[in-house]
């Protein structure tokens, strides 16, 4: 499942990260495989996503969030 | 060779949210002017350290925030090469990492890069005390063993440990005479970032010890990857699909209103201020040329700049203050879905907003829009956004079309044309952004940083750096363009062959007038004749300045501010196109000019400094001719529409 599919407080551990070579801003923000994540808010249309990693907060948009597979 | 003589280049280097910006402040006192690497608009800034710590000859650079050594977008190329070997002072003596001790493994990887480019480092580092929210502190013996680096905990919001940062960078500038040469790698692959990250995340977990007078800390809820917990809390409100807007909505009115009732006390005292000023010059010196360049060019060019300084130090004032507790990025995430539809992002929304005041500051804070074509759109539509200098031109048409006895018709005409300055930048938008090219990946990936309480020192010393960045770059244009305005609208003067007795005001002889005469037929057919387009030209210069002219083709003198507005209502309630005998302000032609001032760009110095932040002539070329083509032809449709429909 990705992360897009996930519900506000869902927590998890990523499992691989979609697509990789265009997403690796998304494993230099910390968005690497065996982090803990949780979903700490998502927007009224549903994107962007705020997702907890790492100690911070990081909002991704839907299309990013939904490279994550947790 | 010159040891010892050539001045220290010290770079803080850091991820967005680090502190690096307060850091700095800390350390040149506040004390620094804008530096522009070549070719692209992204700024650094070069301060001296302040004098408290001590004298030096060090060169201190803030350079933009950065996630990685690995650029992704042409500017960050240029900002990371820069970092190497910087266009102005060549290859730094030391950086000053500054790192965010509550996410240390994230934060750690930039360090990391730094390092292994063989940049010479001593490390800042932040935050501790959201950290110690979390019960946990950062053992660091171990952490400098780690690295090999000296690693300072900081406080610059409260100038904590800046005395031992100051010392430490003192130290190693005394050791390393030379530093080594940077090589920065083209390329981070995705294996070093995923091996970096492990070996990194281990060592987060190594040095980060909970607090000593915590025993036990609950292992289950594993720390460490929380962030801070007050912040979870208010952003499970503020981030709410539902009371977030709320929130949004009343927060933005607010800061909104604010800008307009905070300043008008303030921007009627400054208005006064020159008025009386005027006055004094006039009836102190000779009826003569220089008289008139003096007050009708300099004062009032002054007068124009000054004018909009208290709604921009409020606006600037209110933003710090939700940029610092951190809501600022809130904001971006809420409003994020419909500008992306639209070409744009969420971190447009601040520039944007900050175009209802003016157009200059929302430009120039379009720099943080990572993404080329989104920045270059955010401006391309900024003179859109319906801004301040546009509300006396609305509030006198508005009240001319409001009957006495009806005052809130010209409230809820007030807020169509502020929706529809929305709408038509959303529409321009739309259109542009199919032309603009895409020069990199849109991603959005905002860090939503840890929510503070404010720290008031900070704010008003950038509230004063921002205006001053907006006195120095808007300021001067202004001026240029006022006296060159002034010049076109006051020469040549009357024929010779008119008696001193019947001539009129020099406008009417102007350069301005003679154009507006000539084109005259253009306005026929949004229901003006050239004394209207002799006002439209001159509101070139600044769009306030259609009032004045207005009250000097109908030739209103009155000095007193209640009764200019008044006997202006009147001759224009009385003005007659001349050749068909025709009322010239009608309810339509009057909606027709409100169409015009809401679309045209007519304001010069917007030009300048919209070629200064893209780079090149394109975009405020096209601003110009698509505005105002576009401006001309929506209020022939709107007025010959009106008319059309019996609404003359």
């Amino acid at each position: 499942m990705t992360l897009v599919n996930c519900k506000v407080g869902f927590r998890g551990i990523i499992k691989d990260i979609l697509n990789v070579e265009n997403n690796l801003h998304l494993l230099e923000n910390g968005f690497t495989p065996d982090t803990e994540v949780e979903i700490i808010s998502k927007s009224t249309l549903g994107s962007p996503i705020g997702i907890q990693l790492r100690g911070t907060i990081i909002a991704l948009r839907k299309e990013e969030a939904e490279c994550i597979l947790v | 060779m010159h040891f010892g003589l050539k001045p220290k280049t010290i770079i803080l280097v850091g991820q967005p949210n680090a502190g690096k910006t307060t850091l700095f402040n800390s350390l040149t006192g506040g004390n620094f002017r804008t530096g522009n690497y070549p070719g692209i608009t992204v700024d650094y800034f070069v301060g001296q350290l302040n004098q408290k710590y001590g004298k030096t000859d060090w060169r201190i650079i803030d350079s933009p925030g950065l996630n990685s050594l690995n650029a992704k977008s042409e500017d960050e190329r240029v900002t990371v090469s820069c970092l190497a070997n910087h266009p102005e002072f060549g290859i730094p003596d030391l950086i000053v990492s500054v790192l965010d001790s509550s996410q240390l493994a994230r934060q750690l990887y930039l360090l990391k890069q730094l390092q292994e480019a063989n940049f010479n480092i001593v490390v800042a580092v932040t935050m501790t005390d959201i950290l110690a929210q979390k019960h946990l502190q950062v053992d660091f013996a171990t952490l400098s063993k780690e690295f090999k680096l000296k690693f300072i905990p900081i406080n610059a919001r409260l100038d904590k440990g800046t005395n031992e940062l100051v010392a430490a960078i003192k130290s190693n500038l005394n050791e390393i005479e030379n530093p080594l040469e940077p090589k920065i790698p083209n390329e981070y692959s995705k294996e070093y970032i995923l091996s970096t990250f492990k070996q990194l995340s281990l060592i987060e977990k190594e040095v980060l010890k909970p607090l000593s007078n915590i025993n036990q800390v609950n292992k289950k809820l594993n720390l460490v990857s929380n962030a801070n917990p007050t912040t979870r809390k208010i952003d499970k409100i503020l981030l709410h699909p539902f009371l977030g807007g709320v929130f949004f909505v009343l927060i933005m009115g607010f800061l909104f209103t604010s800008i307009f009732w905070m300043a008008e006390p303030v921007m009627d005292l400054i208005d006064s201020i020159f008025g009386v000023s005027a006055n004094f010059v006039t009836s102190h010196l000779e009826e003569s040329l220089f008289r008139d360049l003096i007050v009708d060019g300099v004062i009032t060019g002054i007068g124009s700049v000054l004018i909009f300084v208290p709604q921009i130090v409020i606006l600037f004032f209110l933003m710090g203050v939700l940029e610092d507790s951190g809501y600022l990025s809130r904001a971006a995430v809420i409003i994020d879905y419909p500008l992306k539809k639209l070409g744009l992002s969420g971190r447009s929304f601040v520039p944007m907003l900050s175009g209802f005041a003016c157009a200059i500051p929302g430009m120039l804070a379009a720099k943080s829009i990572l993404n080329y074509k989104e920045r270059m759109l955010t401006i391309f539509i900024m003179p859109l956004m319906s801004c301040s200098a546009r509300l006396p031109v609305y509030a006198l048409l508005l009240t001319f079309i409001t009957p006495k006895n009806k005052p809130w018709i010209g409230g809820i005409g007030l807020m169509l044309l502020y929706s529809a300055s929305i709408f038509f930048g959303s529409v321009a938008a739309g259109i542009a952004g199919k032309f603009i090219r895409k020069k990199d990946v849109s991603v959005f990936t905002l860090e939503l940083p840890a929510y503070r309480f404010p720290v008031w020192k900070l704010i008003f010393r950038s509230t004063f750096n921002n205006s001053k960045s907006y006195l120095t770059k808007a300021g001067i244009p202004i001026l240029i363009i006022s006296l060159f305005m002034w010049a076109f609208t006051y020469f040549p003067g009357a024929p010779d062959n008119i008696p001193k007795d019947a001539q009129l005001d020099r406008i009417e002889y102007s350069y301005a007038s003679q154009v507006s005469k000539f084109i005259e037929p253009v306005f026929h057919p949004i229901g003006g004749d050239w004394r209207v387009g002799v006002s439209l030209i001159s509101a070139f210069a600044a769009r306030e300045v259609f009032v004045s002219s207005l009250a000097l083709v109908f030739h209103i003198t009155d000095e007193n501010e209640d009764s200019l507005q008044n006997s202006l209502l009147k001759s224009m309630e009385n003005a007659k196109i001349e050749s068909t005998g025709e009322k010239l302000f009608t309810f339509s032609s009057v909606i027709g000019l409100m169409i015009f001032f809401a679309v045209a760009l007519q304001c010069l110095t917007t030009v300048v400094v919209s070629r200064k932040e893209t780079g090149s002539w394109l975009i405020p070329v096209l601003q110009v001719v698509c505005f105002t083509v576009s401006a001309y032809f929506l209020t022939v449709l709107a007025v010959q529409g009106l008319r059309f429909l019996g609404l003359s």
